[in-house]
């Protein structure tokens, strides 16, 4: 067993593993020199433990807690009534309720605290009836439920979009012998509906949770510092690198304990596709009554994800507006569209290629796939210190007399280090897309003389299209809002929408941001709008 | 694709290009801009400038090594040029006209860096609920009689870490862990948002006085919106410890690089920044104060009062940041 399995390994040596494992080794090497640190002596790791620590703990499983709740709350029947009826408005809904995914969580931040600052009437009020520990126990209330309601605003897109794909399509079928059986709506939804769609629901969710646990502006801003703040803390302000690096390990067994319990829970139970691609179900209409619920549902995430962060920013960009400099901005959104066009095509196609060698080798080959792609899972600022001091040490190598230039501060870094974070946004689709085709299409393209090469161009290429468009635009829209990333490795004179909006943000300057956080959105409707006209998402 | 390697060699062309500074800055204001392009006017030195997040660059000069392009640091705060003095990754600079032109206090003893500008910490507060003889110094605020009546931002913020960083030089860590505390304890609510938004909630009714940075004042009086600078209007500014060792300030500073390889060019911009006319553009601007003391304030930093500033040595401050940040840790100042 073990020898034919080691037989089997050498035969699959080839140009097309030997790539395979070299892109998942340099993607990881940036993870594997930071990590290298983690059992280092640390001045401060001790201290920290016994000050901090539960406390960004505590507050990391609050947010995402809070956000994962809520966001199942509202992408479960948002989703489910786009999907399954038929009302006025539900076309435009299909779309409207995936914009928010083009708001960067800052944007959202800014926006909301300045919602926050209207309740303070209400916690004076409290004070004034209830005394001065009641009075905090509303202000946190309050500030927290803000924070999990600006994150959840701009995340759930992600829950819904897989929610919606997999109510529509997938299991159509199913509902139809549902309805035959005499099941009512309700109970189709909770019986059949709801358990099939386990494996999307994690998906989406998964999303949430790694980019919640990423973000540092929101919760900075709202005083709920989580671990990745803390990595920011101990590695810049404390100075103590090897901190940090704990700090993140522990945000990444928190992420994997989520996925593993998940795992766990689910166990033996087995999730077989669609029976068949081409079935088309019959959505039933809604009475007046239940669609103008319907709709008011529906416009509830809408309103406080998209339409309200845009009133507010377009009435900030017409305050600023008095001494705007276009020429200026003209520069940013050239250099983030040039750049986030530019890579989500590599980050696609490198996808696609990552992919389709899932098909020729299987098993093994699956788990180094996976394995390139887990950057998405590591604080961002990780995976920018990583990159930083792995191209740091090659220009200072021996190597470095090879080639004339110097790889840190290179467009080159920055690109590398996008790579690593972005791969799996558009692997993810380009995998499923692969896993809808036949099993054997590749036996029989090379039992008719086909090269790998050709099949891949010829037959897997015009079968994924789609998906990898899908994938490659949700990379262009991640990539126009990047922030941490981008700070910490652009090159000279770089300056994006993303870093100009942060930037005047963070320093006060909140009007001066809104014209390049209405771009960014204008970039992010934009790739959606793509998205959603040429695929099914 | 094309554009990709349109981008690729458009920077290696953009790199190799000669007679360039290259700056290295956490300072993201357009008065900065303004005087990189009055720079590059007089010397004809071209500055290629990179901004990044906070405590990064270092990090970034330390890994880039010996083919780092820096030549200049220029960052916000004491505390972090202390940091990149101590990284190694500055080199220190003998210059009659920086020494003769900027008070000690304001650059480092060994000529790593120089500070340019100065921001004072002040209390900000609401003249009606507040009578001005309460006021006296930071340590008061930690009285029993200012609970639920104070607010500052998170203890994250650079801003606080100095302060508390000067707590420390001026007594020991003891006391100042003793004061983060009751300080927090008095708050009105736990620290968070900008120094704006704690002004905004003073106004607002929330508490009655906050710590806050002259930078923040300039900007709301200053601002576009009209809510702002009725916010600003309704507001007092009281500059504490008058009458022992003086307001706590904090300074914009820079240093050349160790692995510059134009340190001739790199002198050159540190002594522009502290000539007249750079120094000139800080009030009017930013707000801040000129680290030059001839140079005249801005109308709204004249109408603030004149002052007695802290004159411990910020290299000392900068050297205590880290015992700050762990104070402020124990003291459940979040």
């Amino acid at each position: 067993m073990i020898a034919s399995g080691a037989r089997s390994f050498w035969r699959g040596i080839d140009g097309w593993s030997t790539s395979v494992a070299i892109c998942a080794l340099v993607l990881l090497a940036p993870l594997i020199a930071v990590f290298f640190g983690l059992f280092e002596p640390s001045a401060y790791w001790g201290h920290l433990a016994g000050t901090v620590l539960p406390g960004y703990i505590a507050n990391t499983l609050i947010v995402v807690l809070g956000v994962g709740i809520l966001s199942v709350a509202i992408a479960v029947p948002t989703a489910w009534l786009v999907a399954s009826f038929d009302f006025t408005g539900r076309r435009f809904w299909e779309w409207a309720l995936i914009m928010p995914l083009a708001v960067p969580t800052f944007t959202s931040a800014f926006v909301y605290y300045d919602v926050l600052n209207f309740s303070i009437p209400l916690i004076v009020k409290v004070r004034e009836l209830f005394g001065f520990d009641a009075s905090q126990w509303t202000e946190r209330v309050i500030r927290y439920g803000t924070l999990i309601i600006l994150l959840t605003s701009v995340l759930y897109p992600y829950l819904f979009t897989c929610l919606r794909v997999a109510f529509s399509r997938e299991q159509s079928v199913y509902f139809e012998a549902g309805r035959v059986l005499g099941q009512s709506n309700g109970s189709i939804f909770r019986r059949v509906a709801l358990p099939l769609a386990r494996p999307a629901l994690v998906a989406g969710l998964s999303l949430i949770v790694m980019e919640v646990v990423n973000d540092y502006g929101a919760v900075n801003f709202f005083g709920v510092p989580t671990l990745t703040e803390g990595i920011f803390r101990s590695w810049f302000g404390l100075g103590d690198r090897v901190a940090g690096i704990r700090l993140a390990a522990v945000v990444i067994c928190l992420v994997f304990f989520i996925l593993a319990l998940e795992r766990w829970q689910r166990r033996r139970k087995r999730f077989a596709p669609a029976l068949s691609n081409t079935y088309t179900h019959e959505r039933l209409a809604l009475s007046r009554k239940r669609a103008i619920l319907a709709n008011v549902l529906c416009a509830v995430p809408f309103i406080i994800g998209f339409i309200y962060p845009v009133a507010k920013l377009t009435h900030w960009a017409i305050i600023a507006s008095t001494d705007f400099n276009f020429l200026r901005f003209l520069k940013q959104v050239s250099t983030s569209l040039s750049l986030a066009v530019g890579i989500s095509i590599l980050i696609a196609l490198l996808a696609f290629f990552l992919a389709y060698c899932t098909r020729l080798h299987g098993g093994l080959f699956r788990r180094y796939t996976d394995s390139a792609t887990i950057g998405y899972a590591i604080p961002s600022v990780v995976t920018g210190v990583g990159v930083m001091t792995l191209l740091g040490a090659l220009d200072n190598s021996p190597l470095a007399s090879i080639w004339s230039f110097t790889l840190s501060g290179s467009v080159a870094a920055i690109s590398f280090a996008y790579t690593v974070r972005f791969l799996t946004v558009a692997y993810m689709p380009a995998l499923s897309g692969i896993e809808r085709t036949c099993g054997s299409l590749q036996e029989v393209s090379q039992s008719l003389g086909q090269s790998r090469w050709r099949s891949m161009t010829k037959i897997y290429w015009p079968l994924l299209r789609g998906n990898l468009l899908a994938g490659g635009t949700l990379v262009f829209i991640d990539l126009t809002k990047e922030l941490p990333l981008t700070l910490i490795l652009r090159p000279s004179g770089f300056e994006t929408l993303a870093t100009h909006a942060f930037g005047f943000a963070k320093e006060g300057l909140i009007y001066d941001s809104a014209f390049p956080s209405l771009m960014i959105i204008l970039l992010g409707v934009w790739g959606l709008r793509i998205i959603h006209r040429y695929t099914e998402i | 694709m094309k554009i990709l390697l349109g981008i690729l060699a458009a920077a290696f062309i953009a790199s190799s290009q000669a007679e360039t500074l290259t700056v290295y800055t956490y300072r993201h204001y357009e008065s900065d801009e303004i005087l990189f392009k009055k720079f590059t006017e007089k010397t004809g030195i071209e500055l290629e400038v990179v901004k990044s997040k906070a405590g990064t660059l270092i990090d970034r000069i330390k890994s880039e090594g010996e083919k780092s392009p820096a030549d200049i640091l220029l960052t916000v705060d004491a505390g972090r040029l202390h940091l990149a003095k101590e990284a190694g990754v500055l080199q220190s600079l003998r210059s009659e006209t920086l020494e003769a032109r900027i008070p000690a206090h304001l650059r480092d003893s060994e000529g790593f860096w120089f500070g340019f500008t100065q921001r004072a910490r002040v209390i900000a507060y609401a003249p009606e609920r507040v009578k001005p003889e309460e006021l006296s110094t930071y340590e008061a605020l930690a009285g029993p009689e200012w609970k639920g009546r104070v607010i500052a931002r998170s203890s994250s913020n650079i801003y606080n870490q100095s302060l508390l960083a000067s707590i420390i030089a001026n007594t020991d860590e003891k006391t100042a862990i003793a004061w983060a505390g009751a300080v927090r304890k008095n708050m009105a609510r736990p620290p968070q948002g900008s120094d704006r938004d704690q002004m905004r909630a003073v106004v607002a009714g929330l508490a009655d006085a906050a710590v806050v940075n002259t930078y923040y004042l300039g900007l709301l009086a200053n601002s576009d919106s009209e809510a702002d600078r009725k916010v600003a209007s309704q507001l007092a500014f009281f500059f504490p410890n008058q009458n022992d060792r003086g307001t706590h300030i904090n300074v914009s500073g820079a240093g050349i690089v160790a692995t510059s390889d134009n340190v001739a060019g790199a002198q050159k911009f540190l002594e522009f920044l502290a000539s007249d006319e750079a120094q000139k553009v800080f009030p009017a601007t930013t707000s801040e104060y000129p680290a030059v003391p001839w140079i005249e304030w801005s109308p709204l930093q004249q109408s603030w009062g004149a002052f007695t500033a802290d004159t411990t040595a910020l290299s000392k401050v900068g050297e205590l940041n880290a015992a700050a940040i762990r104070c402020f840790n124990l003291s459940g100042w979040e």
